[in-house]
């Protein structure tokens, strides 16, 4: 399996993320100034993020306590996600199979949005 | 990525998982279920087999004409026991009753959420207040950091109606969790199902109780 992701560090230096959405490999990415990050989209295509100060992505999961599919993960959606001044850009990804796979949703939040403030301040990259 | 192991207080709801003398049951979430009711011979704690439906309607809650009712049993079955186990301290003043364990840390703030069905778009159903305009049956509180306080599933109490995309944030409105290598990070809830004085519609339903959360 392909890549989720690439990115392009300003010392001219690549990093290639994990292959599979258990597996990201985001906290590992090195602490310095990313120029462009590559994200494969579930159709193959790639979405571009650059001239961000700094970079955030995000598997969201559910777990179902009862129901058909209960004690499975299934994942819904990943977030990717850049912060400039008191803006983030946040693109949200359709992970469901004949429900919104592929789909992308594009929203502004200012950075005194709640559910901005409450994300993991550790896992803000670039 | 990060692991999330659900737990049910089954001894003493004053306890926290890593306290000593804590008995907490990992629920297995492809066999366990949870069971709420009146309670009976048949469907109670300790009892050493699977309750048939007769069984659970025969311990079906009786709506209360002028007053709001409790359900007043909480009940894993647990499978690989083969025993039911209650629940300790649901819908009481109590901590220590739903446990949610994660491995690492999240990337935003997990979160609980009650919906009709796996498809997580609709809450028709009665006890989710779909259908009757009323609010939602199912009262949570996190109690991460404090006491829900007396009564708290009650009308006015300090619960959430969850339904759809009314949620219980777990970590008490205070965002994503960190957890130190080979530790983890543990929030609480509890959760009651409480129905509406003479309410009109008598019903027998499921509904799916669902953790949303998230990693980097």
């Amino acid at each position: 399996m392909k890549p989720l992701y690439h990115i392009l560090f300003e010392d001219g230096i690549q990093y290639v993320g994990g292959n599979n959405f258990f597996d990201t490999k985001w906290k590992q990415i090195p602490n310095k100034k990313i120029v462009k990050l590559f994200y494969r989209l579930p159709g193959g295509d790639y979405l571009l993020l650059a001239g961000y100060d700094k970079y955030f992505h995000m598997v969201e999961a559910v777990k179902n306590l009862n129901g058909k599919n209960k004690g499975k993960i299934i994942l819904e959606n990943v977030y990717l996600m850049g912060k400039k001044g008191d803006k983030v850009v946040v693109y949200k990804i359709g992970l469901l199979l004949n429900k919104n796979l592929g789909k992308i949703e594009k929203q502004i939040k200012n950075l005194e949005d709640k559910e901005i403030k409450g994300l993991n301040p550790n896992n803000w990259v670039g | 990525m990060t692991n999330l192991t659900i737990k049910i207080n089954d001894t003493d709801a004053d306890l926290a998982v890593e306290d000593t003398g804590a008995s907490y049951v990992d629920l297995d979430l492809d066999m366990d279920y949870l069971i709420w009711t009146a309670g009976s011979d048949d469907v109670q704690d300790g009892v050493t087999h699977e309750p048939t439906e007769s069984e659970l309607n025969e311990a079906s809650t009786i709506i209360d004409d002028s007053v709001e009712t409790q359900i007043a049993h909480c009940l894993l079955f647990d499978y690989s026991a083969t025993e039911l186990k209650e629940v300790i301290g649901m819908g009481e003043n109590k901590r220590y009753v739903f446990a949610f364990v994660f491995d690492e840390d999240t990337a935003s703030e997990p979160q609980l959420e009650a919906w009709d069905d796996d498809n997580h778009n609709s809450t028709d159903k009665h006890v989710l207040g779909g259908i009757s305009g009323y609010d939602s049956m199912v009262k949570a509180v996190c109690t991460t950091s404090l006491l829900p306080g007396a009564n708290w599933a009650k009308t006015g109490g300090t619960h959430t109606d969850l339904a759809g995309n009314t949620v219980l944030k777990l970590n008490d409105g205070n965002g994503a969790i960190t957890v130190d290598s080979g530790e983890e990070g543990i929030l609480y809830a509890n959760i009651a199902i409480v129905i509406p004085a003479s309410y009109d519609y008598p019903a027998i339903e499921t509904f799916t109780l669902v953790c949303r959360y998230s990693w980097s």
